[in-house]
């Protein structure tokens, strides 16, 4: 263990005691403050998840938080079960609002998605302020403190079990955030695009994220009543939830230590401007939008590109070998003559123009195929219609004698292909590492509460992973840059970790487009020997697509040539170079 | 019968504001791209200013009118110039957040003038009512109805006909190359800005005597969103029939929900709207090409 991570261990530790000692040292009521700035903590890692993590947005989140409180006095007073059981019932609760609410942010935009939630915070304090019978209204409902070990547990016990109960959420998002689904949010965020090509379920990871932030909004809420022993629906408010996430940014979207940040800054700071309430919304607002104008990655943002916070050590360089990449690299090669890819007249049309039509074309295993033609020709769509970003109106595409049907473009990558992008996707804010470990995202890894449990085979197999995420990037050349931001990377090397990532979803079929545009000729070179070490010793078929032609004719064992959307030849590299149809496409009839 | 007609009739004057709200929504939109979640507190500030000028101060009305929208107007300039243009290659919640926080400033500092006090504003038409076939009407309805749908009209005809109108349609569809036909992205987003917040203040003028003037009045224009969400985003005549269609529905579900729940109507409609058919009623749906 190194010097810094031994260090930051312990002052979190330090930490951590001085939040439970608080007690011994704080009077009556900062003490108070202290711990419902834990509390607010909570409900900010809630937002966090969602909008720092996942990229998605909510202005409701004062409204989960309504939810879980309102629960959990609830239960507590009508149903008279013990804070223990209302506290998880709170929180459940509002999980099963941040499932409802996510499902919208399925299909629309951001901008749908901000006007739902916005409009359920909203209809949350109309239905806590109207519905007398249950809510009490505006006058509230008085909470029973909890209680344990046979007593009433006031301010200083109460404060204890908040710091123990804040602790365990951020631990248990800690290790969710640092695991595959952690990255599947961030990968989310960077590019729905890549994302999805590399096998990650949208709807299930922007619904969990909506569902989890809700989760950790309502537990906040539920902590909140017991704490002030009181909910009433101006403690929910629309400001509040823009205040959540002000602290949010404040502190830091994507940092955890930012969440903690901003929850207790947003119950002190006002307790120090005492005195000035009536600014309050104003101050909030303003620095809102300072915020965003100036410092948009916040305070832990700020220092972590300073470099000033603890990073995990480097393990030294690794030396690539096949095995240990592809695992599984003998198959059973040859075995019949289903051939790999079969691309059976597909037609793809946008409204009335047809990018597409009726074009066939097959991959067999260890076969590297090219797909040529000039500009417009389709190339793209067909990539796109095959890994099933687009919607073929006809036509079959079969991988190993499978019709892919309808499968979505995630479900496509987990049965064996896998494709980089003509202009890199790259998932920029996260390492190179990173991103080979999301291209990983459909191998074997630990479920959703292993994961957040942190449990010693979630920490074997995440160990697993990156050691071989780490061979794939030393494979293509990238060994010295694996802990760099993906958009720090030239733009030869942004090619390279393209296929590092792709090749990452250990693919039978590795479907390139235009790898070599923009390279210099040594890149190109290295990437050509890279191809062919992709099929000799990984044992993945590759479809490429090129306008280089020194690259594709160089490559290919056979080449597809495309033109206005349909097959106009194929054949070897000579034939094709040729061939009167495909002199006539690209140079037109008068060199034919 | 008689009472359903009135409810309706209700409606349609409830909904025309609700048109000339969502109108606002969709002209910034179409234009930028931004969502204008201050939209509702623009409405407020029109509203009050006009208040002020016109009841505390004395103003003819025309005055205080002319001056409020001029002063929105010049306020949304000044904003897009200092809030929106640096964002303007921003995530699109990071430009959310800010006309958030731009809503949440205007509310406070109008709070911190005026308190939390509930005023209200004379009407310029009559209040009188009278009765046609069973249904009670006032001039001031009529007239709110008939001034909101002289201002959707005319600007149809704006966005369609003038070279502005054009010019703002191009920058929202293709922002490189309307600056490569000669279209000034900056002048274009601020007399955007500029025109969206004038027309909130018209809204909230016109709207001004019908409920209590409060800070928070600003929630109207949530209204306003989800009635143009209703007709569809994507079309101006389809927003403006949303906003009636809206304003009806919330008065005959209103006879049947009790008091403020009456509010939760629209969000109900919202929901699902977004779910069976996010382009809304007569929207084109967007063609998603990756």
């Amino acid at each position: 263990m190194n010097r810094t991570a031994a260090l930051a261990g312990l002052g979190v530790a330090a930490l951590v005691v001085a939040l439970a000692a608080a007690p011994l040292y704080l009077p009556a009521y900062p003490l108070f403050v202290l711990s419902l700035g834990l509390v607010y903590a909570v409900a900010v890692l809630g937002v966090n998840l969602v909008m720092g993590y996942a990229g998605l947005v909510s202005l409701g989140h004062a409204g989960f938080a309504a939810v879980g409180a309102y629960v959990a006095a609830i239960a507590m007073t009508k149903l008279g079960l013990s804070f223990w059981i209302a506290l998880p019932l709170g929180g459940l609760a509002a999980a099963g609002c941040g499932v409802v609410l996510g499902l919208p942010s399925l299909r629309l935009g951001p901008l749908h998605v901000a006007m739902v939630t916005f409009g359920f915070g909203w209809v949350i304090v109309l239905i806590a302020q109207n519905w007398l019978d249950v809510t009490n209204g505006p006058n509230g409902l008085a909470v029973p403190p909890p209680r344990a070990f046979g007593r009433d547990l006031y301010a200083p016990d109460f404060h204890v079990a908040v710091v123990a109960i804040t602790i365990v959420l951020f631990v248990l998002a800690g290790n969710l955030v640092a695991s595959v689904h952690g990255r599947a949010f961030k990968a989310i965020r960077e590019s729905e695009l890549a994302a999805q090509a590399m096998g990650v379920d949208l709807a299930f990871y922007k619904t969990l994220a909506f569902a989890l932030g809700a989760l950790f909004a309502g537990c906040s809420g539920a902590l909140f009543a017991a704490l002030s022993h009181f909910v009433n629906p101006d403690a929910f408010h629309f400001g509040v939830s823009i205040l959540y996430v002000t602290v949010a940014i404040l502190g830091g979207m994507g940092y955890l230590a930012g969440s903690a940040l901003g929850g207790v800054l947003m119950a002190v700071v006002p307790e120090v401007l005492r005195g000035t309430g009536e600014f309050k919304d104003l101050l909030t607002g303003s620095l809102l939008l300072a915020l965003l104008v100036f410092l948009p990655h916040g305070l832990a943002g700020f220092a972590d590109r300073r470099g000033w916070l603890p990073r995990r050590p480097t393990p030294p360089a690794i030396e690539a070998v096949a095995p240990r990449i592809a695992p599984n690299a003998v198959r059973a090669a040859g075995s019949d003559d289903t051939p790999l890819l079969a691309v059976e007249r597909l037609t793809v049309r946008f409204g009335g123009l047809t990018a597409l039509k009726d074009v066939s074309l097959a991959v067999r295993r260890d076969e590297i195929v090219g797909l040529i033609g000039p500009n417009g020709a389709g190339k793209t769509t067909l990539f796109n219609a095959v890994t099933g970003l687009y919607r073929a109106a006809g036509g079959a595409v079969r991988l190993e004698g499978h019709d892919l049907g309808r499968l979505a473009a995630h479900e496509r990558t987990r049965l064996g292909l896998a494709r980089t992008f003509q202009s890199p996707e790259l998932f920029r804010e996260l390492t190179v590492l990173e991103n080979v470990l999301v291209g990983a995202h459909t191998g074997q890894w630990p479920g959703l509460l292993a994961s957040t449990l942190g449990t010693p085979r979630t920490r074997r197999a995440e160990a697993a992973q990156r050691e071989r995420a780490r061979a794939l990037a030393a494979f293509t050349g990238l060994a010295q840059w694996v802990d760099r931001r993906a958009e720090g990377l030239s733009f030869g090397h942004q090619r390279m970790l393209e296929i590092a990532r792709a090749l990452a979803a250990q693919p039978k079929l590795l479907l390139l487009d235009e790898p070599a545009a923009g390279l210099t000729s040594a890149e190109a070179e290295f990437l050509m020997a890279l191809i062919r070490r992709i099929r000799s010793e990984l044992g993945v078929a590759v479809l490429l697509i090129g306008h280089t032609m020194r690259v594709v004719m160089g490559l290919s064992d056979r080449i597809v040539v495309l033109d206005h959307g349909e097959r106009i030849a194929e054949g070897s590299p000579a034939d094709v170079r040729t061939n009167a149809d495909v002199i006539r496409a690209y140079l037109g009839a008068r060199h034919a | 019968m008689e009472l359903f007609a009135q409810v309706v009739v209700s409606g349609l004057t409830l909904g025309s504001l609700y048109a000339l709200v969502g109108l606002g929504f969709v002209v910034i939109y179409r234009a930028t791209g931004v969502v204008n979640f201050g939209h509702g507190e623009m409405l407020m500030l029109g509203a009050m200013s006009a208040l002020v000028l016109h009841v505390d101060m004395g103003l003819a009305y025309v005055f205080a009118f002319i001056i409020a929208v001029a002063g929105a107007g010049l306020l949304g300039a000044a904003l897009e110039r200092i809030a929106y243009r640096p964002l303007r290659f921003a995530p699109a919640v990071t430009v959310i957040l800010a006309t958030v926080a731009v809503g949440q400033i205007i509310r406070a500092a109008v709070r911190l003038v005026r308190g939390s006090e509930v005023s209200r504003f004379p009407s310029p038409f009559s209040t009188q009512p009278f009765t046609v076939a069973g249904v009670t009407l006032t001039p001031a309805s009529i007239g709110i109805a008939v001034t909101s749908i002289l201002l959707v009209v005319a600007f149809l005809v704006f966005f369609r006909r003038t070279r502005l109108g054009k010019g703002m349609q191009a920058t929202a569809q293709n922002r490189e190359a309307a600056t490569l036909v000669g279209v000034s992205t900056d002048h274009t987003f601020m007399l955007i800005w500029a025109i969206g917040s004038a027309l909130a203040a018209v809204a909230g003028i016109l709207l001004a005597p019908l409920i209590i003037i409060t800070p928070d009045m600003g929630i109207i224009g949530v209204k306003g969103f989800i009635g143009a969400i209703l007709g569809g985003f994507s079309s101006i005549p389809g927003a403006v029939a949303g906003g009636f269609l809206l304003g009806v529905i919330e008065n005959v579900g209103g006879v049947y929900v009790a008091g403020e729940m009456k509010d939760a109507i629209a969000f109900v409609v919202l929901l699902l709207v977004l779910f069976l058919r996010p382009q809304g009623l007569f929207g084109k749906p967007e063609s998603r090409r990756a």
